[in-house]
């Protein structure tokens, strides 16, 4: 049971930790990296299947 | 100003107008034409009828992404078929073919027990930082196959019965736990190659625990097997080839960039989706005969301790090779009666 709950523990937190690191140093945002002086891109939120 | 000289005045204007019209307005009217915002667009109508055919449909883009004018080209369609068709039915299929097998054989040869039945002493079969590595990979893998499934599936099964809001928000998160989980799968699968591999390397009685269907299929048929047995050993090589697999197509889909043209792209995407519905299978037996298939298999990852009499039915060269050893070191207490 400790090493199901330490391997639960520890999944969450590598995931946490891999979405704050690729977030700030190598992901951007599509509307933030798109936008430019002459186009501003917004973001489409979370609902993608709008038809 | 006279009269006449007024009148002379207007009449060399209209002179000059009637000889400069042809010329004067033409400027403008060219500016005009190449300005205008609708002279070249592409109608709905030429587009829909150049969707019909093999050609490429390529355009200009604002943003700085060189891929981004390529809107339509043939080998996208080839693979959005196959992704959609293809992909999709070998994913349901070796679900449900799995699921289906798995039930033929509970009919046919129920829970398999401890034939000497349980001995009241256990043995020690896997340690904690074994234990870890398995949940972790574990626990990773079932919300991986759980959120992807339902890219694969999602829209088919869950979006008509949950509704365009709530199956938006749910991909969204489930993207997410998708993109990051991987990272924990990642970790698991190398720990678990490391603690493990050199207990998976093909030995010749295998081929014997082959030869005699693991004793699976028979009462009181037991081959011999070191700490792993041939399916175990199966099952090992499978997460860790599907599993390198998933992962190295995993990350070029998380950085198309990195993955090269959008035919790698396609391709990987393809790999990725392949592993993912075999290794989703092979695990689905695992979990089976680890659970409710045999009984005391849960033990091994649970506790960490087994049944003695399981382990010399189902590991018995691992179990002598185990008594063995406590007999050189005084006993070693490796062998414990049960609490």
């Amino acid at each position: 049971m400790k090493a199901f709950l330490a391997a639960v523990v520890v999944g969450i937190i590598v995931a946490v930790g891999s979405a704050q690191l690729l977030d700030s140093r190598f992901q951007t945002t599509t509307p933030a990296l798109y936008t430019t002086e002459g186009a501003r891109i917004t973001s489409p939120g979370d609902n993608l299947v709008q038809f | 100003m006279t009269r006449l000289t007024r009148l002379l005045a207007i009449a060399a204007f209209a002179a000059l107008g009637a000889v400069g019209a042809p010329l004067m307005p033409l400027a403008p009217m060219a500016e005009a034409q190449q300005v205008n915002p609708t002279a070249e667009s592409v109608t709905e109508d030429k587009l829909f009828q150049a969707l019909r055919g093999d050609q490429m449909i390529e355009g200009r883009a604002s943003i700085p992404d060189p891929k981004a004018p390529g809107l339509i080209k043939p080998g996208n369609k080839g693979w959005a078929d196959t992704h959609t068709g293809t992909i999709r039915a070998l994913t349901v299929w070796t679900m449900i073919g799995m699921v289906a097998l798995l039930g033929i054989f509970y009919a046919y040869r129920g829970r398999i027990r401890i034939d000497a039945g349980p001995s009241g002493r256990t043995i020690k079969r896997f340690g904690g930082v074994e234990r870890f590595a398995h949940w972790l990979m574990a626990v990773s893998f079932i919300l991986l196959a759980l959120t992807g499934l339902n890219l694969v599936l999602g829209r088919s099964v869950l979006l008509p019965m949950i509704g365009e809001g709530a199956f938006g928000a749910l991909s969204a998160s489930g993207k997410i736990v998708h993109n990051y989980m991987g990272w924990a799968f990642m970790l698991g699968l190398a720990l678990a190659f490391v603690v493990w591999v050199g207990r998976n390397l093909p030995k010749a009685h295998d081929l014997t625990w082959i030869a005699m269907g693991g004793g699976l299929f028979k009462k009181g048929v037991h081959p011999p097997a070191g700490k792993f047995n041939a399916g175990q050993k199966l099952i090992f090589w499978s997460v860790v080839v599907g599993g390198a697999a998933l992962s190295f197509t995993g990350v070029m889909l998380l950085f198309p960039v990195l993955a090269g043209t959008q035919a790698d792209w396609q391709l990987y995407q393809l790999i990725h989706g392949i592993a993912a519905a075999l290794l989703t299978a092979v695990i689905l037996a695992h979990i089976y005969i680890g659970s409710i298939g045999m009984e005391g298999a849960f033990d091994a990852m649970g506790s960490g301790e087994v049944d003695l009499n399981w382990a010399r039915e189902h590991h018995s060269l691992w179990v002598e090779e185990v008594e063995g050893k406590s007999a050189g070191s005084q006993g070693g207490g490796r062998v414990a009666p049960a609490e």
